[in-house]
């Protein structure tokens, strides 16, 4: 009996002094990592062109949280980083002269942005990482602005009916809109056709026109152009709202009050047949692109989303005709917006942006940010990447830019 | 509220007949001889229930109703400034036959807290991290309902067997927008034996398992703010807040534990020894919306303590040591959510896919080691006409979140003395006056943050550090009228009780507490 007396007391003591040691063991935890990125020129230039000196971002969500620029060899070195989903991404802007010097063969003596995007990467060890890269020609009419997230009335009602999207001169020369189009792309709840899987086309659920013969609608160097649904001043029913009656065109709903003094704009193509202006979503998504044709758009091929044959039909974009596009993702209440059900491809958006409220109503607006201030005009970024180009804003207002 | 109140008083109802059903020749005696069992009965301070049958306490039971409000400004963010307290609780020794012991005990307790914000769950401090809430301070109602058993047989050829039995729900309702309801249920079986070695030394083993889940199934709203934000937590000042973030919220954590028990006795005539080791690890799981997960939790408890009487004609001596360490482990996972769709027929399916897991994201470590000594001053051998005590206790915690790194430690140092008497004894009428008054000096209370400009960490983390900070003296009194009670035939024994608390900080800030209980003693 004392030998089992014995056994209990010496197996209470190891118990104790086993569990006391595991207590302080913590090495099994996450550490930083310490990796290259690697970035590649793309086709058309010279093989001894690298992309030098120039900044890569590590973002998430819309905040840039680490930074390295590139060297000699376009490899840009990164320490200390937290493993997690990032989106790794740089863009650099090339003038006309050095364009002409780097590329392999003859090309035509204009700006062109060179653009890497890599989204939701799971960064997770200290391998290398390649980062490649498009060229586009720099564009002179951009995508400024869509405020598609509306607010609260003066009697607390969910309140849309002043949304709008604003488009921005950004070049030095007189643009005109004459004939120019712009879509909003599908917004089924899980992404009918995503960019990863659909790189050559934008399904779009709405296509609309400015109107005009060539040379009426002009765009100074620093103008706007505002398309709103209703162009009436809204802060007489909501006192957050805006006064949209200066907007340049109007997207008109019958049903809905409009302004008459205000041009309208062409419905070239809507999938849903109750529905003739702007369906902007007030959560999102809320994505648009900024297109140019001479072709027949009602001839454009209309689709079913995948596995359907029935409901919307959807029109597809070629993404050649795209000048300017902007993604904005729905912010989804667990997991934040997802880059997953992103429809533009990385060279016409390599980023994405959402606003904060996950149902809207909030009065945020996505803005593109300001460049700089030259020449008594303000110059806003441009780099396809509206993770980095644009910041979103309560409080801004048509016509009005801010510094990111 | 007052639903809950008819729910009490149908309770307390059905807990009244039991008043008549027993007859004792002395009754007056009751509270003493009560007290006196509880503290010789040192196998009622572990989980072995097989040890109920060694030191028998008499049949019988307590009744207890008992209202408080606490208030001040000494709180955490988290607990809010005030609670008003409502609880009942019904206890009872049994025995059936001659073999089998029985302690039964039924908690109900509702609560109303005040001014309570960021934290909608059961559990905020020193666990799992993954909890949320709102910043918007509101009132949260809690209600509790708790049934405890445990059952041992009489000595069989050297052995007892017990088993102990707890199930428990709960009930967090927040009051304000954005209203959550979170709901508990919690059970546990923990079945046990003692062997005696011999005349003075008796060993006992015990398994436990627990259950515990806790879920929020969705959080509404009743107003239209569309700025309303709703957080969710991961350690620390780490708290992604969302407008909206409510909408389709859902959340429940699903925590299994195993433990397991040693104890050691040793009895003589007048000493009696029961120690006990225990060690408990627990693996918590946490579920969103389609069984997406922001994490797990593990936990590892180790507990030791020894329980102590000698016992003389005239005194009582009563000690206890004992001394708990926990480890926790929070793994943070990060997923995307993979939307499958069928082209054939366009249904979509969805599931969550890890990508990645943070291993040790956050720590949690506690300490806490306690020694209490008591003396009874008896009169005779179920009587005790005062106490004095002393206590001293070590507590510490740390949370600590890596990468980026943020902590948060903090150690206490507590001493105090207590005391209670018979004031009066005059026929069957007796009044207690009982008091205890400590003061906890804080050897270290520092917090090192990552990133100190997030909300959490300005609105929580930062004035709770100074609650932390601070040494404060605490000091409560008590006063227990104990009178006769005759029901039909029987003589029962009935009291009530008043009692207040105060507290003050070193950072002029104080608490303070008052309390009324009515209880009545059966046999």
């Amino acid at each position: 009996m004392n030998k089992l007396l014995s056994l209990s007391i010496r197996l209470v003591i190891s118990f104790l002094f086993i569990g006391m040691a595991s207590c302080s063991k913590n090495d099994d935890v996450t550490k930083t990592l310490k990796f290259d990125v690697q970035v590649t020129m793309p086709a058309g230039f010279k093989s001894d062109a690298s992309y030098a000196k120039q900044t890569v971002n590590i973002s998430k969500g819309s905040a840039v949280v680490y930074t390295a620029t590139t060297d000699e060899k376009g490899v840009a070195h990164f320490e200390n980083v937290i493993p997690d989903v990032y989106d790794i991404s740089t863009s650099c802007e090339i003038s006309g002269d050095d364009y002409v010097n780097m590329a392999e063969s003859d090309v035509e003596n204009k700006a062109v942005l060179i653009t890497g995007s890599m989204l939701q990467q799971t960064v997770v060890t200290e391998d290398p990482i390649s980062l490649a890269t498009q060229m586009s020609l720099k564009q002179s009419l951009l995508i400024s602005k869509i405020y598609y997230a509306g607010c609260k009335d003066n009697l607390n009602k969910n309140y849309t009916a002043d949304q709008y999207i604003e488009f921005f001169n950004n070049s030095d020369e007189d643009i005109y809109v004459d004939g120019l189009y712009f879509a909003l792309t599908e917004t089924e709840s899980t992404a009918a056709f995503p960019a990863m899987s659909h790189n050559d086309t934008v399904y779009v659920k709405q296509v609309f026109q400015f109107p005009g013969n060539g040379k009426d609608y002009k765009v100074a160097p620093g103008g706007t152009i505002l398309v709103a649904n209703s162009a009436i001043d809204h802060t007489a029913s909501a006192s957050n709202s805006v006064d949209l009656t200066k907007a340049t065109f109007e997207a008109k709903d019958p049903k809905k009050i409009n302004n008459p003094s205000t041009p309208a704009l062409i419905l070239t193509y809507t999938a849903y047949s109750g529905i003739p202006n702007m369906n902007l979503l007030a959560g999102g998504d809320a994505t648009v692109v900024l297109f140019k044709t001479t072709e027949d758009v009602s001839k454009w091929e209309t689709v079913y989303k995948p596995g359907a044959t029935s409901g919307n039909l959807y029109k597809k974009v070629p993404t050649r005709t795209v000048i300017d596009g902007l993604e904005c993702l729905k912010n989804k209440a667990t997991t934040g917006p997802d880059a997953n059900s992103k429809r533009l491809y990385n060279y016409i958006d390599a980023g994405y942006q959402f606003i904060n409220a996950v149902s809207g109503y909030t009065g945020e607006v996505v803005t593109r940010a300001k460049d700089k201030e030259a020449n008594g005009r303000v110059y806003l970024k441009d780099s396809n990447n509206s993770t980095n180009d644009f910041t979103v804003s309560a409080t801004v207002k048509p016509g009005q830019y801010l510094t990111k | 509220m007052f639903r809950n109140s008819y729910l009490l008083g149908l309770a307390l109802l059905i807990s009244m007949p039991s008043w008549g059903q027993y007859n004792s020749a002395s009754s007056l005696d009751k509270k003493e001889k009560r007290d006196l069992e509880l503290v010789q009965q040192l196998w009622m301070n572990t989980q072995n229930a097989a040890g109920l049958s060694l030191i028998p306490i008499e049949n019988g039971g307590i009744s207890v109703m008992s209202v408080g409000r606490t208030s001040g400004s000494f709180n955490r963010v988290q607990e809010g400034n005030a609670e008003n307290r409502l609880s009942f609780s019904s206890e009872r020794f049994d025995r059936i036959g001659e073999s089998i012991y029985i302690y039964g005990k039924f908690d109900f307790n509702m609560n109303r807290q005040f001014e309570r914000s960021w934290s909608d769950v059961l559990e905020t401090y020193n666990s799992d991290p993954y909890i949320y809430g709102s910043s918007i301070k509101g009132k949260y109602d809690y209600q509790k309902f708790n049934l405890f058993a445990k059952i041992a047989t009489k000595e069989i050829k050297k052995f007892t067997f017990g088993t102990q039995i707890n199930y428990s729900v709960s009930d967090l309702s927040r009051l304000k927008d954005p209203r959550s309801r979170d709901c508990l249920a919690d059970y546990s079986a923990i079945p046990s034996m003692t062997y005696r070695l011999n005349n003075t030394q008796i060993i006992g083993l015990n398994l436990k398992y627990r259950h515990r889940k806790e879920k929020t199934p969705s959080v509404m709203t009743v107003q239209t703010d569309p700025n309303l934000k709703y957080y969710t937590l991961t350690g620390m000042e780490n708290a992604d807040g969302k407008i909206g973030g409510y909408g389709s919220f859902k959340r429940e954590f699903v925590n299994d534990i195993f433990g397991l028990g040693f104890d050691y006795n040793f009895k003589s005539k007048r000493f009696n020894s029961l120690n006990s080791v225990t060690f408990d690890t627990e693996d918590e799981k946490i579920w969103g919306t389609n069984k997406q997960s922001p994490g797990e939790y593990k936990e590892k408890v180790y507990a030791f303590s020894s329980y102590n009487t000698y016992k003389t004609k005239s005194l009582l001596h009563f000690l206890e040591i004992s001394a708990k360490v926990s480890d926790g482990k929070a793994n943070e996972f990060r997923q995307e959510l993979v939307s499958v769709t069928d082209t054939a027929t366009g249904l979509i399916s969805q599931h969550w896919n890890t990508l990645f897991t943070y291993k040790g994201r956050y720590n949690v470590t506690t300490n806490n080691i306690l020694a209490h000594y008591r003396i009874y001053s008896l009169k005779q051998e179920s009587k005790y006409n005062s106490y004095l005590g002393t206590t001293i206790q070590y507590s510490s915690f740390k949370n600590k979140y890596n990468l980026p790194q943020s902590s948060l430690e903090v150690k206490n140092l507590c001493g105090g003395i207590e005391g209670g008497m018979k004031l009066l004894g005059i026929k069957s009428h007796t009044l207690w006056f009982e008091s205890q008054v400590s003061y906890l000096h804080v050897l270290d209370a520092k917090m090192n943050l990552g990133n100190s400009t997030t909300d959490y960490a300005k609105q929580v983390l930062t004035p709770d550090l100074e609650y932390y900070n601070s040494s404060c003296f605490k000091a409560n009194a008590s006063l227990q009228y104990v009178f006769p009670l005759k029901f039909k035939s029987s003589n029962n024994t009935g009291y009530i009780k008043m009692c207040g608390e105060n507290i003050w900080a070193k950072s002029s800030k104080e608490k303070r507490s008052v309390f009324l209980s009515i209880g009545l003693y059966t046999d």
